[in-house]
């Protein structure tokens, strides 16, 4: 496993929405860090975690550049993913991951495809509801209500799972 | 559109456009504490999410890493050729710089009195290989030669920035060339101290390499003796393991697939295991999707060896060309990741070496098969083995029907109602409500790649397929063709049951013939069998006549 590749890669997927400019940016961040190895500089503490920074600012530049995002939202887009950092690089634990397995599995088939299509495929809203001959508003309302209804059922789980 | 800033964050975050007054809403929401912690939870569980649905990453980051690599070996390429850019006005500096470090090379070269890049030097207790199997002493290495050190240790001088530690009874090989030094090691440690901005070193091993720029590391590669459960089946697993610790720096490696940085104070153990022989697919097995009956040989965890006895089900959308030459050979079973569920999590427990077990699986890519849905231990009856499913308060099976669980499948007619706390299932169905009474997404009972009722209503005529477990008086049978509708039945597309596992049940009928329940009695997990079905209630079907067993394929 490349823990720092996979990580980063990942990450700057997420925050990107699968978007096809998420590989330039990674390659953008391990570019810089080459660069600074090659300086003589080193990596204090966790050179993942320099990567990971690395990324969120080059995704930051590119909501305002490419999303004409404005620069208070970016920052605060940028901030929420410096929070969340650490939900998609630390490994789930044991307990989260059978709970959001077991939650997964209570739903009906139409939602489960639903989820499968956004985070199995990395599908966007849009590309779903196209191939749903369905609208993206439909499609984001639908998948916000999955969402609520699995961190319910997870949150239960795991409070079930802490009290035996 | 709405105004509710969590869609205006989704639509933000998707890439969709926002309008001004839309913009502001959201920015002004994202200012509020409250509205913020609740982003960052609805954030922070999109990425559990993702985490644990999405595909592994494995073959299209590794892709991905490998653009990355090449693409910095032609920017290194490029810079090395043409130099860095400069704007106009520094160009007289840098040409008086040029020269000035001209000046300092030419007199470096002067003061090594011939002119010369330093030659490596070896010293202490060493031998270089003269020949296949021969050693001897010899007073200086050149480039290319193999070196075993004694017990005395022995140092190496390299391009006069790279200074090597060699423990006792190490081996390397010396590579590179000036200003790109390299040693190969092959077994034993060595501490590298390498000067910064003088030129490059890499460290080479049997498992990738490891590039520095300026760092001390230490480095040692060892080949495990064979521990006690490595041999398999016969053959004796050999092993490599390469451990880096860095002790100031940073190192780039790229060893056993792996590509990253370590900075000083920190260390990582690479190993990689020959794969035994029975971890080669098959030939013929490319590309197969079906269900086989075999043995496992092997200590089994995620990943186990399978000693395949039949080919039970070839699925059509297998592009396998001899599925059979697979008989009596051992596969390697993987549970993908992202198909790690409870039940098979549960079943992989309960599994040992010796148990005859039936698995759906797919040849993806590599050496293994990936289970899919069905993992079951052969002689199990559905559910066996699984949990109980727990009776709170208020909880009870209903309409006199039992239901038995295995995991994503359901027997039965799916009833069975099951209450717990405020969740209610009904005809394997549940709607959950929150506090409020708002409808939220709907759930049901598992039943990944059963049938449900509009699949198989009006069903009547006969199914070939895979029977995958069963009761005294129903089982469950994985459909792979139809091979007569009758002229009463009124299903819409009686294909739609291929592909799909149905519970057949003799309990619907009022006296199930003595020659289908003793058929029933003699057939087993695995086996191919073709049946006579009619659709007369729930999700399930009815055994009328005929249960043979069918040769496989």
């Amino acid at each position: 496993m490349d823990q720092h590749y996979q990580g980063v890669w990942s990450y700057a997927r997420f925050l990107m929405r699968g978007a096809a400019e998420a590989e330039d940016l990674v390659h953008e961040a391990f570019l810089l860090a080459f660069d600074r190895l090659a300086s003589g500089e080193e990596f204090t503490g966790d050179p993942g975690l320099w990567l990971r920074g690395t990324v969120r600012n080059l995704v930051k530049a590119w909501w305002r550049q490419r999303r004409k995002l404005p620069q208070d939202v970016a920052d605060h887009l940028g901030e929420l993913a410096d929070e969340v950092d650490d939900a998609l690089t630390a490994a789930a634990g044991a307990e989260l991951r059978a709970a959001l397995d077991h939650c997964l599995g209570l739903l009906v088939p139409e939602d489960r495809q639903l989820v499968a299509r956004r985070y199995e495929d990395g599908l966007r809203i849009a590309d779903i509801a196209r191939q749903m001959s369905s609208n993206a508003a439909t499609i984001r309302v639908q998948l916000f209500r999955i969402r609520q209804a699995l961190r319910r059922c997870v949150e239960t789980q795991l409070s079930r799972g802490m009290a035996t | 559109m709405s105004d509710d800033w969590r869609e205006l964050l989704d639509r933000a975050l998707e890439g969709e456009e926002l309008d001004e007054r839309e913009l502001r809403l959201l920015a002004a929401a994202l200012a509020d504490e409250g509205a913020r912690r609740e982003a960052r939870e609805l954030l922070r569980f999109d990425a559990q999410l993702q985490g644990r649905l999405a595909a592994e990453p494995g073959r299209a980051a590794a892709l991905s890493r490998e653009r990355l690599l090449a693409k910095a070996a032609l920017r290194e390429k490029r810079l090395g050729l043409r130099g860095i850019p400069m704007p106009r006005r520094t160009a007289k500096a840098a040409v008086a710089a040029a020269a000035a470090l001209l000046i300092a090379a030419l007199g470096w070269l002067l003061l090594q009195g011939r002119g010369g890049y330093p030659a490596p030097q070896a010293r202490g207790d060493f031998q270089v290989a003269v020949a296949e199997g021969e050693w001897a002493r010899a007073p200086r290495v050149e480039r290319g030669q193999r070196l075993a050190v004694g017990a005395g240790g022995a140092q190496l001088r390299l391009g006069g920035y790279c200074e090597l530690s060699l423990d006792p009874n190490a081996r390397v090989v010396v590579r590179g060339e000036a200003r790109n030094e390299a040693v190969e090691l092959e077994r034993g440690r060595i501490v590298c101290r390498v000067r910064p901005r003088s030129g490059r070193f890499a460290l080479l091993t049997p498992l990738g390499s490891i590039e520095v720029k300026g760092t001390e590391f230490i480095t040692t590669v060892d080949y495990p003796e064979p521990q006690e459960g490595d041999a398999d089946m016969g053959r004796v697993r050999k092993a490599v393991t390469v451990t880096v610790m860095v002790v100031s720096g940073a190192v780039a490696y790229h060893l056993a697939d792996s590509v990253g940085l370590l900075s000083a104070g920190m260390s990582q153990a690479f190993a990689r295991e020959d794969e035994p022989e029975p971890l080669a697919l098959p030939d013929g097995l490319a590309g197969f999707k079906g269900i086989l009956v075999g043995t496992i040989v092997g200590p089994v965890d995620r990943e186990f060896l399978l000693k395949v006895e039949k080919i039970a089900t070839v699925w059509p959308q297998s592009r396998a060309d001899n599925p059979q030459a697979a008989v009596g050979r051992n596969v390697g079973i993987v549970v993908g990741r992202n198909r790690l569920t409870e039940q098979h999590i549960r079943t992989l427990k309960r599994l040992k070496t010796g148990d005859q077990i039936i698995v759906e699986a797919f040849h993806i890519e590599g050496k293994r098969l990936t289970v899919m849905e069905l993992l079951r231990k052969a002689g199990d009856t559905p559910g066996e083995g699984d949990r109980k499913p727990e009776r709170g308060k208020g909880e009870r099976e209903g309409n006199g029907r039992a239901i038995k669980r295995d995991g994503g499948e359901r027997e039965g007619e799916g009833r069975a109602i099951k209450r717990d706390g405020g969740e209610r299932e009904g005809e394997g169905r549940a709607i959950k409500r929150d506090a409020d009474g708002e409808r939220e997404a709907e759930v049901r009972a598992e039943g990944g790649g059963m049938t449900g009722p509009d699949v198989v209503e009006g069903f009547r005529g006969m199914i070939e397929g895979t029977l995958v477990g069963k009761s005294p008086d129903a089982f469950v049978v994985r459909v792979d063709k139809i091979n007569k509708v009758w002229r009463t039945n009124t299903a819409k597309s009686p294909e739609a049951l291929v592909g799909k596992s149905v519970t057949v049940s003799l309990k619907q009928e009022p006296r199930p013939a003595e020659a289908l329940l003793k058929a029933l009695a003699e057939l087993k997990a695995g086996d191919r069998i073709m049946v006579g079905v009619v659709h007369r209630a729930g999700s399930g079907l009815a055994l009328v006549e005929v249960l043979r067993k069918l040769e496989a394929f």
